[in-house]
């Protein structure tokens, strides 16, 4: 068939040029459309603003605390499992419960500052956090950037300020956050 | 029935001979008229001495012996005589007599033939010595074949050939092994016959309802899923798609961070940008 096709092709005059344009657009392949420049190609290394590094610290405290009460429920369940007729649901105080969310997201804000550099939430928006080497933050430092975050997250304000956006914690530990 | 022909002597011996034979044979006659006529007139006439003088005993013995020799000579001239003239006579009668005519004007040859028991006949026959002395080849060589050919109603032939009875003894198989299809199709300028196919047409003609009702549509949709892997497509389908959210999510995000800057830094009356100097900021 393909060569009775062409043959007709060659033959007839006008045909080529109609087929290929009118009746068989599928044969001119249409030129790959224009790349898309991304805005992040261009603060690649920049340091982040307030808006996605509230963004970021938001979904970070929304994972946290649904993680708290994923654990309350798994405490609940297996205190049913272990007192079923006694069994009531755990009542923490405001207290016990501010205090274990905030030990918890130390303890999340540490572990994804020392060993990836980004928690979820940074990760969402595209953040990074470095010292102002660029480098990953050691244990210590994320450590206690962590303590600060959860002790004083208003700190983060002092981003909107700041002439390099850095925060309270970034200036006092020297650390920064970048768009990755 | 045809007779020898005759030679000159034969025309001249033999009536001399008949003519001898004639008078020996009335010689004969005569004596034996003779002596009957004496003795019956001695019979009948009482002449004693005349009787005695005829008729002695011995004389009459005599007489007897000499009329016996003379019947039997006149018996052997007769015979001989008759030898003679009998086939001349018949002959000669013979060659004035159409016998052909006689035979079909006395004789019903159909009683005759009606008579006759042919089986009898046919099974005295012997069919092989007839054959063997019968020269085909010559009667072979000397037929006129087209002649014979022209003459036959060829088409009343062919109607009563039963040709389904002949092509069920042809081996069709063997009459195709032996055809080189190879070579024919050699032979076959194959795009000059598609040149004169027109497509077209015959794809307009084409219902293809049957066909992609035989087609097992489902079973090829399945081919072509597993072929092309289309799980995987939906995958790094899904993938890409939640790529292009995150990073319209990010595009926004910087956007958003840039805005605020700029309406911070304007409300602090900060004239240069927060980001100059910092590594790896361009302008």
């Amino acid at each position: 068939m393909t060569t009775a096709d062409e043959s007709r092709q060659a033959t007839a005059p006008v045909a080529p040029a109609a087929a290929s344009n009118g009746h068989y657009p599928w044969r001119t392949v249409p030129p790959a459309p224009p790349a898309a420049l991304s805005t992040r190609a261009t603060v690649h290394g920049h340091a982040a603003g307030f808006v996605t590094r509230a963004v970021g610290a938001t979904v970070d405290a929304c994972a946290v605390v649904l993680a708290v009460a994923i654990g309350y429920v798994v405490v609940a369940g297996f205190r049913f499992l272990l007192h079923p007729r006694s069994f009531r649901f755990p009542a923490p105080g405001f207290a016990v419960i501010l205090l274990v969310v905030g030990l918890v997201l130390a303890a999340y804000l540490t572990v994804t500052w020392a060993i990836p550099g980004r928690t979820y939430g940074d990760q969402l928006m595209g953040l990074r956090v470095t010292d102002l080497g660029g480098n990953r933050l050691h244990w210590s430092r994320a450590a206690a950037r962590a303590v600060l975050y959860v002790l004083f997250p208003l700190g983060l304000g002092w981003v909107l300020v700041s002439a390099r956006n850095r925060s309270v914690q970034d200036v006092v530990l020297r650390t920064t956050v970048v768009y990755d | 029935m045809t007779l020898a022909p005759r030679s000159s002597s034969d025309v001249v011996a033999k009536p001399v001979d008949a003519a001898v034979a004639v008078v020996s044979a009335g010689t004969a006659i005569a004596r034996y008229a003779f002596s009957v006529t004496a003795r019956t007139a001695l019979d009948v006439v009482p002449l004693p001495r005349l009787a005695r003088v005829v008729r002695p005993r011995s004389w009459r013995a005599r007489a007897a012996r000499e009329a016996a020799s003379a019947r039997l000579a006149a018996e052997e001239q007769v015979r001989a005589l008759a030898d003679i003239l009998i086939p001349w006579v018949a002959r000669e009668v013979l060659s004035r007599l159409d016998v052909v005519d006689l035979v079909r004007e006395f004789i019903d040859v159909d009683a005759i033939a009606a008579h006759l028991d042919v089986d009898a006949v046919a099974a005295r026959l012997d069919i092989d010595s007839v054959i063997e002395r019968v020269d085909i080849d010559g009667i072979a060589a000397g037929l006129d074949l087209n002649t014979l050919v022209e003459k036959v109603d060829v088409a009343r032939v062919i109607d009563r050939v039963d040709l389904d009875e002949v092509v069920s003894r042809v081996d069709i198989d063997r009459i195709i092994a032996t055809v080189d299809l190879d070579r024919i199709i050699a032979t076959i300028d194959l795009d000059q016959v598609i040149d004169r196919v027109d497509v077209d047409r015959v794809a307009a003609r084409l219902d293809l309802d049957p066909v992609i009702e035989r087609a097992n549509v489902v079973a090829i949709a399945r081919y072509v899923i597993e072929a092309i892997d289309l799980p995987e497509v939906i995958r790094s389908s899904t993938a890409s798609v939640t790529a292009e959210t995150v990073r319209g999510v990010r595009d926004q995000g910087v956007d958003a961070d840039r805005a605020v800057e700029r309406v911070v830094d304007r409300l602090l009356l900060r004239r240069h940008g927060r980001h100059e100097g910092e590594p790896g900021v361009r302008g």
